[in-house]
């Protein structure tokens, strides 16, 4: 929106809009422009993808359990889930038994997993893995000093897809206190918030005249503002712009499916009200922590397994009542597997590859890719899996047959597709 | 190279050594003049010298005088009491012989007699005295005249000297820059012949060769007229300074001779009230205006000393700035209210319009002076008791149960948890509350800077200690706070080191003190490097009961390391003492600190001039950070109202600037700024806070308008006080209309004025007030209506930047 000329600006908003009193060199708020500008519009029926972010590095063997593999019972001992417990996929696969919910999905044709997802030169630190995850770069290490990698890969395609048309809901982030990096982009940079009741001004203290003297405050903006003044005053008119719309939304919202507790249910289920209420959202972004299991792996990681498929799939019978599940992928990653022996506290520490799921009727339902290998000679770094297929792959085919956008431009690079969707 | 090739350079070096030697006549002809100016310097010393011997002499003969004086007064004093008791003795008995019968009044008249011959006695002895002690003060004020003659005469003598010496540099000055001309003319006809050369083969390698000796002259020469310049500037400072340290010494000697005509005086006053005598009343009298007059004439000359000191302060500092090759400082004049406000918000937190209004009225040299220099100012107590954790019982482990366990250690942390939380609200309270701002802002830049989160340590008490080294050395040595980081219980267990061993090394430790404490990512140190350092630490781990660091012997690798390529048997402690050696670390540093308080985009000749004075004050950070807070580049447009404040920063400011002297639950504070994002002791990681941008989204901002607006109406202080007292704040403004509160508050609030719209608009809200003079009696009603406004201008994006 920085090529355009301000007494377009403003041709636009006194005429086409009949705004009056709105000085040059104001800066305007992102939705103002999109309506403005026919730039392309995210309309309420479009694909929606949800991005699911299990942190602190999600043990892969503990979910898709390659029960049939001598490897898998000779380093797994105080973790290990046992032939009779998984949910059989085949003879050599199975799910933890917690995850009845995705099994039944995958009988439906709305499941696959992708096996020993990774990428090369794999770095074991958490905040180091999962910007490279978030950045869809592994070269763009944290302390590169570039400024295009410090963009996320949702933010990219944001920036890409609606180029012109800075609409700040086209990305929302869920249930973190900051956004994560994925969503940043250039025109883009993403909205978060934990819950839409809170996501409000209530400085005025329900006083109507306070609350107007608030809207008309930060209507104005003088020009001449340094960078970081743009920035701020350019989120703050997003929030302004958007609180009303997101909250009026989830209010309206009401459902028969009952959640279970849980953040990731709460998230999801604020998802399942915004999605039904047609918000222009292309992009949603939860989380579910505590997958970081150095010590007493099995009886935590049980209760994880049981909190993500009860909440995908009451989400996933939410959305079909609603008539929106076809129109609906969920995504999940973690930003590394664990590693392949357990360390001497009954848990295991941080490695490399691991699944991701993918929910929803459009899926390709199965489970894709060759499991990751077992054997001794064939680890990395010190007993840790070898990837077989490149995160970026799953991003590039979600990003071409998903949500309709090129891959290249935003992952800066072609990467083979990952066929995962019908 | 090989020697045929050394052998060629060194006759190359000896060839330009003699082309040098040989040059122009006006080059050779300089040697004489700066001769003569040497021996003019000589000449002024030996004069300077004498001078200083006579004055010194003169010095003792008036200290003698001021002796004699001062013992003379005693004795006048003692003498006054004298007369004064003698004469109740003679009243008493004037009024016993009056009231006595007739029989006893010839003996009550004897008695009167003899009491009167005492007094006429002691009078006589008081006059004598007196005399004297008159005498001794015009021979004391004459000596002291004579003084001040000397001492102009040696300020002269000094001023001389230098003048003379700083002759000569100019003359080393202009000589070593010539050289420098000449070296770069040389080694640009060696270029050239170096070029024609290379079209001959034959020749071409060794022209070449020339051609480097002479460019590596021209780097020598360009150094040494470097070195000479400032030479020159560091004559300049001194002769600043010595003019400040005279005008002092002068205005001692005025001071003491103020001092002494008061008492003089005094005593004079006094004598005259018993004094009779007319003649002698006259020439007290007379005393008494002569007296009057040098105390007059002294006291004009101590004003006009003052003058000259301020003078010579503002010239020392911009000389001592460039002699120690640092940023240009800021002119004086340039110095204004918002520059003073800049300074405090960075320099500190934030502080009410009268605080901004003190320092600005400092100057910009006495405000750096008073914020940097606080470990001058007396601060509260500064320390908070704390127990080490309670060590686990031997026989913890030995639980069977697992849950049994945990509940054990639970109960055993859950101590440690509650000393925590008073740790980071005492932490808080300071920031508040600390006459010295800066030393609290240094110790949240140094934990952002050596990063270590208390939910991987869990111990309270080394935490505190930690705290405390920053709090202690935020502004001393850079090189003790890295000794102290690497003797650090927190930093040793946050990053492994105490699992770094002989025969078994962590690299964790050394890794980070290079890429993030002190070089910066890949700036001078391979991977070789960080190996060889990590040996180096290994042993130094610490006393999980006591808490205290502790070298294991055993486990510490004696052998020899190579680190930054020197080879020896280094420990831990010498790694700092490498670590300092490397040039990008006084950069890194240097780096780390103008982004946290000026901007984060500095120039690369930025650095260079911070890291100069850094180096050349042997890491100590009080001059650096002065250079820094005196720079031009501190208060240009890059730097002034850029930066998006901290929740610590956005929280903490806010109180400051509202006047909130303390606050009476900072559990509440810490909240606050724990849901905008930010936590004591709990960084994201041990890169520390990203700070800038990292704090916005689109949550946030209503967050922090949210919270900001709570705090503003709820905050409690002692005495019962519920949300911030904006009638006190204002009470030293005048305000009479609307707008005019409003411009006291956005002086309050904003880095840079409103816009008269949004001026007219906050005026419009906030409607008319009653008279300011009545609003001490509305109090909670106005303070109501001025808090909302109030709230409203911090529900800005403007109000979230400074």
């Amino acid at each position: 929106m920085s090529n355009i000329r301000i007494t377009t600006r403003r041709e636009l908003l006194t005429q086409g809009l009949g705004l009056v009193g709105v000085g040059a060199g104001a800066v305007l708020p992102n939705f103002l422009m999109r309506t403005a500008l026919a730039g392309p519009q995210a309309a309420s029926d479009q694909r929606v993808l949800v991005m699911l972010q299990l942190s602190g590095g999600h043990d892969g063997l503990s979910a898709v359990v390659p029960y049939g593999d001598d490897g898998y019972g000779r380093n797994r001992e105080a973790s290990r889930i046992q032939e009779n417990e998984v949910l059989k996929v085949n003879d050599y696969l199975g799910l933890h038994p917690n995850l009845a919910g995705f099994k039944d999905l995958l009988d439906d044709g709305a499941f696959a997993a992708v096996q020993a997802v990774g990428y090369p030169n794999p770095n074991l630190s958490h905040f180091t893995s999962m910007d490279i995850w978030h950045m869809g770069d592994n070269e763009a290490r944290s302390n590169s000093t570039l400024k295009e990698s410090r963009y996320g890969w949702v933010g990219k395609y944001a920036d890409h897809a609606y180029k012109g048309n800075s609409d700040p809901k086209i990305a929302i982030s869920l249930g973190s206190g900051r956004t994560p990096r994925a969503l940043r982009g250039r025109e883009h940079p993403g909205i978060s918030f934990n819950q839409p009741q809170s996501f409000r001004y209530l400085g005025d203290r329900g006083n109507a005249e306070r609350a107007e003297a608030y809207r008309k405050l930060n209507k104005m903006t003088p020009k001449g503002l340094s960078n970081a003044q743009d920035f701020v005053t350019q989120t703050a008119l997003d929030a302004n712009s958007s609180s009303t719309s997101i909250r009026e939304l989830a209010e309206k919202y009401t459902s028969d499916v009952s959640y279970p507790t849980g953040r990731l249910a709460a998230s999801l289920q604020t998802v399942a009200s915004l999605i039904a209420g047609g918000l222009s959202t292309r992009v949603y972004y939860v989380f579910q922590g505590g997958f970081d299991t150095h010590f007493y792996q099995r009886a935590r990681h049980d209760t994880l397994m049981t909190e993500l498929s009860g909440a995908v799939s009451a989400f996933q019978q939410d959305l079909a009542s609603q008539g929106n599940a076809d129109r609906v992928l969920t995504l999940s990653f973690s930003e590394f597997g664990r590693r392949v022996t357990e360390n001497g506290s009954q848990g295991t520490d941080h490695g490399t590859a691991g699944p991701m799921f993918l929910v929803g009727p459009g899926v390709k339902a199965g489970i894709h890719g060759d499991p990751p290998s077992l054997a001794e000679d064939k680890m990395v770094r010190g007993r840790n899996l070898q990837f077989n297929v490149d995160f970026r792959s799953v991003y590039a085919n979600v990003l071409e047959k998903w949500l309709g956008c090129p891959s290249e431009p935003v992952l800066g690079g072609k990467f083979p597709l990952m066929d995962c969707i019908a | 190279m090989k020697p045929k090739a050394i052998a060629r350079c060194w006759l190359a070096g000896i060839a330009t050594t003699l082309v040098i030697a040989n040059l122009p006549l006006a080059v050779a002809a300089e040697p004489s003049a700066l001769e003569k100016a040497e021996a003019a310097v000589k000449a002024a010393a030996a004069v300077e010298e004498t001078t200083r011997l006579e004055w010194n002499s003169r010095e003792m003969a008036r200290s003698a005088t001021r002796e004699i004086a001062r013992s003379e007064r005693t004795r006048a004093d003692g003498a006054l009491q004298d007369v004064l008791s003698a004469q109740t003795v003679v009243k008493s008995k004037e009024e016993a012989a009056k009231t006595a019968k007739e029989a006893e009044k010839a003996e009550r008249d004897a008695e009167l007699a003899t009491a009167r011959n005492e007094l006429e006695q002691k009078v006589a002895t008081l006059r004598a005295v007196v005399e004297r002690l008159v005498a001794d003060a015009i021979a004391g004020e004459r000596a002291a005249q004579e003084l001040m003659v000397s001492e102009d005469e040696m300020r002269d003598k000094m001023v001389a000297t230098r003048t003379a010496e700083k002759s000569v540099l100019e003359l080393k000055v202009k000589l070593a820059e010539k050289a420098q001309a000449d070296a770069a003319q040389l080694a640009l006809q060696e270029l050239t012949a170096a070029e024609k050369a290379l079209r001959d083969e034959k020749a071409a390698t060794g022209a070449a060769e020339r051609a480097v000796v002479a460019l590596a002259a021209k780097a020598t020469k360009k150094a040494e007229a470097e070195t000479a310049r400032r030479a020159l500037y560091e004559i300049e400072a001194v002769t600043a300074w010595e003019t400040q340290l005279w005008a002092g010494v002068q205005k001692g000697t005025l001071a003491q001779i103020v001092e002494m005509t008061d008492h003089a005086g005094r005593t004079a006053t006094a004598i005259a009230a018993v004094e009779a005598d007319s003649d002698k009343k006259k020439t007290l009298e007379e005393f008494a205006k002569l007296e009057a007059e040098g105390k007059a004439a002294a006291t004009k000359l101590i004003a006009e000393r003052d003058a000259t000191i301020a003078a010579a302060v503002a010239e020392i500092y911009p000389l001592r700035m460039a002699a120690m090759g640092g940023l240009k400082p800021l002119s004086p004049d340039a110095w204004d209210y918002a520059k003073a406000r800049h300074l405090l918000v960075r320099a500190g937190f934030g502080g009410t319009p009268s605080e901004v209004e003190k320092l600005r009225t400092m100057g910009l040299y006495k405000a750096v002076d008073y914020l940097v220099d606080f470990h001058r100012r007396p601060s509260p107590r500064a320390s908070l008791d704390v127990v080490p954790p309670t060590p686990a019982d031997p026989l913890e482990t030995k639980l069977r149960n697992t849950f049994i366990r945990n509940q054990a250690s639970a109960a055993r942390r859950s101590v440690d948890g509650g000393q925590f939380g008073k740790l980071r609200q005492w932490w808080l309270k300071r920031m508040v509350e600390s006459p010295r701002p800066l030393q609290e802002k240094l110790t949240l830049f140094w934990h952002g800077h050596f990063a270590t989160q208390q939910s991987v340590v869990q111990n309270s008490y080394t935490l505190y200690h930690q705290n405390q080294l920053f709090r202690e050395h935020g502004a001393g040595n850079f090189g003790g706070l890295l000794y102290g980081i690497v003797h650090d219980p927190v930093m040793i267990r946050y990053l492994d080191n105490n699992k770094n061993v002989k025969g078994q090394p962590n690299e964790n430790l050394a890794r980070e003190i290079m890429e993030l404490f002190a070089m910066g990512v890949d700036q001078g140190y391979t991977e070789a490097d960080i190996r060889e350092a990590a040996r180096a630490l290994t042993g130094y781990t610490y006393d999980n009961n006591t808490g205290q660091f502790r070298l294991l012997h055993d486990k510490h690798d004696t052998g020899d390391k190579t680190v930054f390529g020197k080879k020896g048997p280094w420990t831990g402690d010498d790694l700092v003492n490498l670590i300092l050696d490397q040039p990008s670390t006084a950069r890194f540093i240097s780096t780390r600190l103008f982004e946290f308080f000026a901007h984060k985009e500095p120039g690369a000749e930025t650095i260079d001039h911070l890291a100069t004075v850094l180096r050349a004050s042997n890491y100590e950070l009080r001059p650096m950070l002065k250079n820094l807070f005196l720079s031009e580049e501190f208060y240009n447009e890059a730097a002034m109202g850029t930066q998006i404040k901290s929740p610590v920063q956005l929280v903490v400011g806010m109180l400051r600037d509202t006047g909130v002297k303390e606050v009476a639950n900072y559990g509440q504070i810490s909240s606050v700024i724990q849901n905008m994002g930010q936590q004591l002791f709990e960084p994201p990681d041990v890169k520390g806070w990203r700070r800038g941008r990292s704090w916005i989204s689109a949550n946030r901002v209503f967050i922090r308008y949210n919270s900001a607006a709570n705090l503003m109406q709820t905050v409690s202080q002692p005495g019962g006080r519920v949300g911030v007292d904006l009638v006190g704040l204002l009470a030293s403004d005048e305000c009479k209309t609307a707008a005019d509160v409003v411009d006291c508050l956005a002086k309050t609030c904003f880095a840079k004025p409103l816009s008269d719209e949004q001026r007219k608009k906050l005026a419009d809200f906030l409607g008319q007030l009653p008279p300011q003079s009545e609003w001490a009696n509305q109090r909670d009603q106005i303070n109501g209506r001025l808090r909302a406004l109030l709230v409203l201008m911090l529900s800005t994006p403007e109000y979230q930047v400074t």
